[in-house]
């Protein structure tokens, strides 16, 4: 809190600069106004970062007369300004090839002009639902679907091209992160007030992150220190007793050094049983995230830090409105079962350096550092395991000048994990290191921004797996300005850490057998997709298109089909393979009221004991739409979203007195989301409701005393009904 | 009842009616507005201005015309605002 007061006052009596002002704006070649693109005056490397609508205003030191603006995805621009000029605009090209990784806050939802298939996430889209967290950041995105693993620990999990997110690569500002044992909970690290955007690539990305990446990559973009000074605060409450309040503030020490201050903490006031089962719904979670970062801009180096540390707790078990009417007996029996609790500590430090080599040409070095200690110290019903993972990555990149005809990039890269187990079951006792240093080469050929191909391969070698090759290729053709289509093909490979992903089967009550502390996934990946934007009657609809097949050549399954009444993590190197195509249309029908429509077919396939049989819980399709209106003055946002999520298998379910213990098959169901947004000048107001149709799956957490079966890992669908919230954001610029 | 309720209405609205005074101002800038980027700068400035019903920035006409309710604001006061932004605004003729 005296934090936070500080900051307040620090924002307040910063005094105003008189000086010149220098102002305009930042487009791209498309018109598009650039958020968050970069203005810096060379030689004194004053810099600031344009706003949501692409505007900026910079001081003008003495004698600097040279003002570059760039924008990651764009190739930055050099403008003389005259003494007595004052507004100066830029308008940057694409620059179409490899990485694109853009910030957008200005426009909702963005297709990338790369060469990859990406999306882009602002923060005007973050801001169309409650969205307290990366994990709640999705429910308006056809793309990415989010489901809790069970109801015990209410892990998250990410879904893309129908398969779990643990195929999807995490980064934070381009740098791996969240591996192994954060990568079950860490949906909920990164409160949504301090993503600046996200980042979704689908298919096999490029090589220059890792060989890890399978079906895709997210990565976040946090609020940055160069960005024009303000401080933010956030209030959040729901009917469901979840309380959250969040502040930043950033501050510009010199005219190269900056640094920001981000804050959060969550709390679970009460737990429900809404269902009446005697368990809690979803867990309680209190978490503590204190974020701190540096930025340093000189035009031939700079350096970005960031520092994060978290402290969570997690716990469920026999629900506090139910006790009462149970008998000590049933609450011995439930909690022996039921009770949960996982603590878990984490911090992180990274650090991306890059020297200039040529500021006209873009041929610099980076290095980019990082490093993260976790534990997590877990007790599920009966069973426990501490976990304690620290990871080193390490990489070293040379970049030429991405807008040439021939581009290339090449580097080095190191990786350490280190991952030790604690249990009172003696076969989970483990400790192992893994280091894999790697090694890199990516070519990219631009003709005339007609045609964008790029190749990529890494060479990479395991101490617990050997050597291993990865290749990786896209290719991009702008048939016309407005309509493109993608292919790409590569494959990748992840060494699974098996009880820290599955670690959430602990809280099933059935045997667990982990057949090796380490498991290797193994898959290529294909994908075409085409985007077409197009008028009609005057209005502009886009629409895109596309297919993803993704085929295991190994890969740890979680096998509960061989035998119900036990779950075997494996090994397995027999078939299986998704296919998955999607279909998007946006459309604005009158001014300020946009409409999106997705649809996504989902065909995910797994062979267990020689059978192939389709993924439990993998909704067969998804549905979504989501619709948007902003009054004609900005003042009002109304945003609606409704998913329709298909039906699907269920996990063979063990037989208890001649009668399985779960259903075959989950139904579908629909879900809907409201929201109205009040904007002032420096506060914001929303209230909302998700869930609203108040479907909710029966009995998420599976309990047969008689048998002594208790399984809260089959969840499939919503465990809360209807749910109300409402906050406020404070913004408050010098 | 009904007929009683619907006269208070009646009489509420055409009071409301009556007693906003709206107006419409064209106000010219310096500097001059440019392009887009000036014009999106000036609506983000005046829209949370109290009173503000419409606003039409165009740097192709160097004008912008404001719709305003003249009992919550005045031209001098959307001048002051416009002022902090580093705008000096002349009514245009």
């Amino acid at each position: 809190m005296r934090l936070i007061i500080s900051a307040i006052i620090l924002f307040t009596i910063f005094p105003l600069h008189g000086a010149v002002k220098v102002r305009g704006g930042v487009t791209a070649e498309d018109g598009e106004p650039l958020a968050g693109a970069t203005v810096i005056w060379v030689g004194s490397s004053r810099g600031t970062v344009t706003d949501e609508d692409g505007l900026y205003e910079i001081t003008r030191p003495k004698g600097a007369s040279l003002l570059v603006a760039s924008y990651v995805g764009c190739v930055a621009d050099t403008v003389s300004v005259a003494p007595d000029e004052k507004e100066v605009n830029f308008e940057l090209k694409y620059n179409i090839l490899g990485e694109i990784n853009v910030n957008a806050r200005g426009k909702g939802l963005r297709r990338l002009q790369g060469v990859e298939n990406s999306s882009l996430m602002g923060r005007t889209e973050l801001f169309k639902a409650a969205c307290c967290n990366l994990g709640e950041s999705f429910t308006t995105n056809p793309s990415v679907d989010v489901t809790y693993s069970d109801a015990a620990t209410g892990a998250k999990q990410i879904r893309l091209l129908g398969l779990s997110g643990s195929y999807v690569q995490m980064l934070t500002e381009n740098i791996p992160n969240f591996r192994g044992i954060s990568s079950p909970y860490s949906l909920g690290y990164v409160p949504g007030p301090w993503m600046q955007s996200i980042q979704i690539s689908k298919g096999c990305s490029s090589v220059k992150n890792g060989y890890e990446s399978i079906t895709g990559q997210i990565d976040i973009e946090y609020l940055k220190p160069q960005s024009e000074e303000q401080f933010n605060a956030n209030l959040y409450g729901d009917s469901k007793a979840k309380i959250e309040a969040n502040a930043d503030g950033n501050i510009h020490i010199t005219d190269k050094l900056s640094t920001a201050l981000m804050l959060h903490y969550e709390d679970a006031l009460a737990d429900h049983d809404e269902n009446k089962d005697g368990f809690s719904d979803a867990p309680r979670i209190r978490q503590v995230n204190a974020l701190n970062r540096w930025a340093y801009f000189s035009p031939r180096y700079i350096m970005q830090t960031s520092i994060n540390l978290i402290d969570e707790r997690r716990k469920s078990g026999v629900s506090d409105h139910t006790i009462h009417s149970l008998t000590e007996d049933d609450i011995r029996q439930m909690s022996s079962f039921g009770n949960m609790l996982i603590k878990s500590r984490r911090y992180d430090v990274w650090s991306k350096n890059a020297f200039i080599i040529d500021p006209d040409d873009g041929r610099n070095i980076a290095i980019m550092l990082n490093y993260s200690n976790q534990t997590n110290d877990g007790i599920y019903g009966q069973r426990t395991l501490d976990s304690y993972q620290s990871t080193f990555y390490g990489s070293l990149m040379f970049e030429t000048n991405a807008s040439a005809p021939h581009s290339l990039s090449a580097g080095v890269s190191l990786n350490n994990d280190h991952l030790r187990h604690i249990s009172n079951m003696s076969e989970l006792v483990t400790r192992t290191t893994e280091t894999v240093p790697g090694i890199y080469a990516q070519y990219t050929f631009n003709h005339e921004d007609k045609v964008v191909a790029m190749a990529g391969l890494r060479y990479d070698h395991s101490n617990l797996f050997g050597s291993f090759v990865t290749p990786r290729a896209h290719l991009k053709w702008n048939i016309r300005p407005n309509l493109s289509l993608r292919g790409s093909a590569g494959k990748g490979y992840r060494t699974v850490n098996s009880m820290a992903e599955y670690s959430y089967l602990l809280t099933s009550s059935l045997p667990v057998v982990f057949e090796s502390p380490f498991g290797r996934d193994e898959a290529w990946n294909f994908g075409i997709s085409s985007s077409w934007s197009f008028s009609l009657w005057n209005r502009n609809f886009s629409l895109a298109g596309e297919y993803y097949y993704t085929t295991f050549e190994k890969q740890l399954i979680a096998d509960r089909e061989s035998n119900p009444s036990v779950i075997q993590v494996l090994q397995s190197d027999s078939r299986s393979y998704s296919h998955t195509v999607q279909i998007e249309l946006t459309a604005e029908p009158f001014k300020g009221f946009t409409v999106t429509g997705a649809y996504r077919y989902n065909d995910v396939r797994e062979t267990y004991s020689g059978v192939l049989l389709r993924k439990a819980l993998v909704p067969r399709y998804k549905g979504l739409v989501t619709a948007s209106y902003t009054t004609p003055l900005e003042l009002w946002q109304f945003d609606a979203t409704l998913q329709l999520n298909g039906g699907g298998r269920m996990p063979a379910a063990p037989v208890i007195d001649g009668k399985a213990a779960w259903g075959s098959t989950f139904k579908s169901y629909t879900r809907l989301n409201l929201q109205v947004t009040r904007h002032w000048r420096n506060i914001s107001v929303y209230v909302g409701g998700e869930n609203l149709t108040g479907f909710t799956q029966k009995n998420p957490v599976v309990y047969l005393p008689s048998a002594d079966l208790y399984d809260p890992t089959m969840v499939w669908g919503p465990v809360h009904g209807a749910m109300f919230y409402a906050g406020f954001r404070l913004n408050l610029k010098k | 009842m009904k007929k009683f309720l619907l006269l208070i209405a009646a009489t509420v609205m055409t009071v409301t009616a009556y007693a906003k005074d709206i107006k419409t101002v064209t106000f010219t800038v310096d500097p001059p507005m440019h392009c887009e980027k000036c014009e999106a700068r000036i609506k983000n400035q005046l829209k949370f201005e109290k009173g503000i019903k419409k606003i039409d920035a165009s740097a192709e006409k160097q004008a912008v015309t404001i719709v305003y309710d003249a009992d919550k604001t005045s031209t001098a006061k959307l001048a002051v605002s416009l002022k902090k932004i580093g705008y000096a605004a002349k009514v245009k003729k």
